[in-house]
């Protein structure tokens, strides 16, 4: 058995071709279908494949968003590392898919080797997409927590504050998710921070405002 | 103020582009703000900066392009004012990803945010830093983020961890040093600082084996007693979901302890208790508890064998299928699919309910129930499962049939116990859903049929009966077409009637019909046509009373505008009016298609398919898959060898990565008929002139030999183009690679040379591809120290394509007693204008201690 690589990655760069292990690459979707592991030697992720074996590391997450019942993307965020062509392509195929789907059937689609796991809120489609292995249910509760926060912040949360305030709708999702990985497991830490930082914005814009009364004053 | 940057407010911009009826409408909004913005970062504004960006951010989600506010971000990652730094982050987080070179100037921002004073400053820093920092970065801040660890404030701790996986992720070498802050971590009472921390954890022991050891070592105890606190807790508002308290916790430590009990039999004991308590404590009725179900019967499978406790875990799922929430069906079906390898009779057990499945309306839960089933299936099984699936395929919906299709082929093909059942089941497949029947299936189909003589006349009967009652199914009329032409006579006679069969009475002229309206039928493609004009001109020969009749047939597409079937057409007709002689031999039915020949260069690239072929690498209980033959592709050896001409390697290569080449590739060069290149059958049949087909098909050997071509080509030349043709077949045997023999001669060279190490390479070259050369290197070891875990890595530029085989070993003995040879295979797209050049790197270890030897090698002959 053997390697095989087709032409090297980026411009200059030049990637190194193993007969016994691969190197990490930058983007985890190109290892797959650059880099082939030989048989005979000992690979770590293949050599025991068996349901239960040891799996290559993995984010919890890959990416995040939410789409709205017509199509348009409301927030996206992404853990795993993604070209903006895959981005887009990505929201498309999903929001296509998504959006088709009964209203009874279960919260899982299978894509591209990995499971997006979605929940309508109203108007809204809460999307994440995680590894075929991880815990489907678990990324549901996720997805629930992350709508209660939302909906506390906001007050009965609707599209239209997430539109308006989307960036706050980022820093809600940055206090409760990291790297793809949940950060938080209770709501009132998650408000209690997002209104300290709040505080200190409204604080600063205060104290910008008046000395910029001071200085208009000055200069009248 | 400057009036030029003052433009509209977040907020009205948000509005004005909702308003926007068409897309050309919202182009012009988002062109004119985009505008002011670039018109604002030229005169380098500040008072607007965080307002821009927030725009800017805005026009990125609709899907414009925005490079051109990156610098922006930096900038307000480096002002002082928290405000500023909030949205500068979050910029930097949404706009730019690790790929962009921008990032690393904000390396210093980030370091110094790291160590400042206000905790939410260093917050924004972890967390873009957790989100999208590079390997780079990664190892620049590695130790502040250590250090913050150990900081004050809890949330700050929480941030770090998720941020050290990263990191680690990134860096895998990195994972040291964070052991011993981790195992600190574990220990804390803060929700938040404890489930980040038992992940960090988590991800340190996949990385490290060390760390793994270690965590095992010291830390199982306390972590079992985590979960029993956790568990046994009284009810906590602030993390309370369903009634439990903080299900996320409780998955995380599920999770940790899976990796910490897999494969130590100790560690495995001591969660016994603990993961009991679980799985019949927790209440199942609420998302959450099934949550922490679904992961505890996961640790349970994963961890060294309790039988009580699996029995525990296949319950629990047995619970979850029958559920009735499709959610959880839904997630039972996955966890079966694992759980077959560590009992596939309890697997076994709930086939009828997975069957059900399979019908389900929700596509998502059918397409996991038809993998499942597919596991599932074995000797024993196969005829019930497999006629379930054929009924269900009649009235399945549309866009599934094609999914369930293959996998009825597949299990088919796999597990057929006698050829009438496989012969049968194919009919009514192809008869249901022909048009989702991959090529080469119904391929294999035709050499099956080939080979069971016994069984012709009454296949051809029941291709007849089914092509009667429907014509739609494309390769269900391929396959009756051609029985037909080969079997017409059986058809007619009602020869080799079997006793469950119904007596037909068909006429010669029936079946001539019944071909002819293939040809007729608009549907038809060029395949379907060609090959019933091939079956006429058989028929011709089996039924002299309808060869008028044929002739006609054949004579209508002298016209036609596609020009395979305007030469089959004339070439056909001088056959019928002028070799009366010779038609009869011509025309003779094939000789049996050699099964053994077609599989077995297939099945013994088996192996090496299995535990790569699908996505999850579940191992298959039920025996190895075999792959769905096509023997005719492989007949020719087209497919893999086009591009490359080493026939295993390109099959590998194939294999591994799933990769169903596009049929295009298969004709490439051999065929001048584009729509006839999707079919390697007709290739066959079409290659030089027609009276050449039956021989062509009917000799396999001849082909994958290539030498004993030349009397039987010679038998045809009365009709055939014979240059034409034996160029063609020249081109199709594999030739196999004898470069020493053939190519011309390269000097030797010493590629690389160091003080302990010596390489030299020896080249050859394929008669007939420039392009391509055979390196063989061959390593010395010129130290007197034995060289072990030897690993040779090689690089080229874009315009070389690099094909590396397994070296012979991987210990060097010391002294030159020995060598390891390694074959190379470099083909140079720009032959004759660049020479080869690569870079090598050669790591071994010398008494346990690694070494690491890197080099370029320049000096390949010219011409390569």
């Amino acid at each position: 058995k053997s390697n095989t690589h087709g032409p090297t990655s980026s411009k200059n760069r030049w990637l190194f071709l193993s007969n016994a292990c691969f190197f990490s690459s930058p983007n985890r979707t190109e290892i797959s279908a650059r880099i082939i592991l030989p048989l005979g030697l000992p690979s770590p992720e293949l050599g025991t494949a068996g349901a239960y074996s040891q799996r290559p590391s993995s984010i919890m997450i890959h990416f995040v968003c939410l789409i709205s019942r017509q199509g348009k993307v409301r927030l996206t965020k992404w853990y795993s590392t993604y070209t903006q062509k895959e981005r887009s392509k990505a929201i498309r195929e999903l929001s296509g898919v998504i959006l088709s789907r009964g209203p009874k059937l279960c919260n899982f689609v299978d894509w591209k080797g990995y499971k997006v796991v979605y929940k309508r809120y109203a108007s809204l489609y809460f999307c994440m997409c995680i590894d075929d292995e991880d815990n489907e249910l678990e990324a549901l509760e996720v997805i629930h927590h992350f709508v209660e926060i939302l909906d506390r912040y906001f007050g009965s949360v609707c599209e239209l504050d997430l539109i308006f305030n989307f960036h706050k709708a980022y820093y809600i999702l940055d206090e409760l998710l990291i790297a793809g990985e949940l950060q938080e497991s209770s709501k009132k830490t998650v408000a209690k921070l997002i209104s300290a930082q709040d505080s200190l914005v409204e604080v600063a814009k205060e104290e910008a405002s008046s000395i910029s009364n001071i200085i208009a004053q000055a200069t009248k | 103020m400057n009036p030029f940057s003052s433009g509209t407010r977040l907020r009205d911009m948000i509005r004005a582009i909702r308003a926007c009826k068409t897309a050309a409408e919202e182009r012009a909004v988002v062109r004119k703000e985009c505008a002011a913005i670039r018109a604002a970062i030229n005169e380098n504004d500040q008072d607007y900066r965080h307002r821009n960006l927030a725009k800017l951010m805005f026009i990125h989600m609709l899907g414009y392009p925005t490079h051109f506010g990156q610098m922006e971000c930096l900038k307000l990652i480096a002002s002082p004012g928290f405000p500023e730094k909030r949205i500068g982050y979050l910029g930097l987080m949404l706009l730019l990803d690790e790929r962009q070179e921008v990032l690393m100037l904000v390396t210093n921002s980030v370091k110094q945010d790291l160590n400042h004073t206000n905790q939410y400053i260093v917050g924004l820093a972890l967390c873009a830093l957790g989100n999208i920092c590079s390997a780079e970065m990664a190892r620049d801040l590695a130790p502040e983020v250590e250090r913050l660890l150990q900081f004050r404030d809890p949330n700050i701790r929480k941030k770090a961890a998720l941020c050290s996986i990263r990191i680690i992720k990134k860096v895998p070498d990195l994972a040291e040093n964070f052991i011993n802050p981790v195992a600190a971590l574990l220990k804390e009472k803060h929700h938040g600082v404890l489930i980040t921390g038992v992940q960090l954890c988590t991800d340190l022991c996949k990385v490290s084996p060390e760390a793994l050891e270690y965590f095992r070592k010291k830390c199982t105890d306390g972590l079992v007693r985590t979960l029993r606190d956790l568990v046994n807790s009284p009810y906590a508002p602030e993390y309370d979901i369903a009634g439990i308290t903080d299900p996320f916790l409780h998955i995380r430590l599920l999770k940790l302890l899976r990796v910490l009990g897999r494969g130590d039999a100790d560690a495995s004991d001591s969660m016994n208790d603990i993961l009991a308590q679980v799985a019949t404590k927790t209440e199942s009725n609420k998302n959450a508890g099934n949550a922490i179900l679904y992961e505890c019967v996961e640790t349970i499978m994963s961890i060294e064998d309790n039988g009580g406790l699996r029995v525990l875990a296949i319950n629990i799922l047995g619970r979850f299928l029958s559920n009735r929430d499709n959610n959880i069906r839904y997630v039972a079906l996955n966890m079966l699919m694992r759980a077959i390898t560590v009992d596939a009779q309890a697997v076994q057990r709930h086939r009828a309910t997975i069957l059900e499945c399979v019908k389900d309306s929700d596509a998502s839960i059918r397409k996991r129930a038809l993998e499942l089933v597919y596991l599932l299936v074995n000797e024993s099984n196969v005829k019930p499962l497999t006629k379930e699936l054929v009924d269900y395929l009649e009235v399945s919906d549309q866009d599934f049939k094609g999914d369930l299709t293959a996998k009825v082929c597949s299990i088919i093909e796999k597990f057929s116990p006698e050829k009438s059942w496989y012969i049968d089941q194919m009919l009514k497949v192809l008869t249901e859903a022909g048009n989702f029947v991959k090529d080469e299936v119904w391929h294999a189909l035709v050499v099956v049929i080939s080979n069971a003589s016994d069984l012709h006349g009454y296949t051809v009967r029941a291709l007849f009966r089914a092509l009667q009652t429907t014509a739609e199914q494309e390769s269900l009329v391929r396959v009756a077409v051609w029985c037909i032409g080969e079997y017409g006579d059986l058809l007619v006679s009602n020869a080799g009637m079997l006793n469950v069969e119904d007596p037909i009475t068909v006429t010669e002229s029936d079946a001539v019909d019944i071909v002819e309206s293939a040809i007729k039928r608009h549907a038809s493609d060029l395949t379907t046509k060609s090959m019933a004009l091939i079956a006429l001109l058989k028929l011709s020969s089996r039924f002299p009373s309808c060869s008028r009749r044929i002739k006609d047939i054949v004579v209508q597409h002298k016209g036609s505008l596609v020009l395979e079937l305007q030469q089959r057409s004339l070439e056909f007709n001088s056959i019928i009016e002028k070799h009366q002689n010779i038609r009869s031999a011509l025309v003779e039915r094939m000789p049996v298609l050699d099964e053994a020949t077609f599989g077995g260069r297939r099945a013994s690239s088996l192996p090496n398919t299995v535990s790569t072929s699908s996505g999850t690498a579940v191992k298959l209980p039920n025996g190895v898959a075999k792959p769905s033959a096509a023997p005719l592709v492989d007949l020719l050896d087209l497919s893999d060898d086009v591009p490359a001409p080493s026939s295993s390697g390109g099959d590998f290569l194939q294999d591994l990565l799933g990769v169903n080449l596009p049929p295009a590739t298969q004709s490439e060069g051999t065929n001048q008929t584009p729509k006839a290149g999707t079919d390697v059958l007709l290739d066959l049949l079409s290659i030089g002139s027609t009276p050449a087909q039956d021989n062509n098909l009917s000799t396999p050997d001849i082909l994958s030999s290539g030498q004993d071509n030349k009397p039987i080509i010679a038998s045809l030349d009365v009709l055939a183009a014979p240059s034409n043709m034996m160029d063609l077949l020249d081109g199709l045997g594999p030739a196999p690679p004898k470069p020493a023999e053939n190519g011309p001669a390269y000097p030797s060279i010493v590629a690389f040379e160091s003080s302990s190490l010596r390489l030299t390479f020896n080249f050859s070259k394929q008669p007939g591809n420039p392009q391509t050369t055979m390196i063989s290197g061959s390593f010395t070891n010129l130290s007197s120290n034995l060289f072990t875990d030897f690993v040779f890595q090689a690089a080229v530029p874009k315009f070389l394509q690099l094909h590396l085989d397994p070296a012979s070993g991987n210990s060097l003995p010391a002294s030159g007693n020995g060598t390891i040879t390694q074959s190379l295979k470099v083909t140079n797209s720009q032959h004759g204008k660049k020479p080869l050049v690569m870079r090598l790197r050669i790591a071994y270890k010398v008494d346990g201690k690694d070494v690491l030897e890197e080099g370029q090698i320049n000096n390949f002959p010219r011409d390569l």
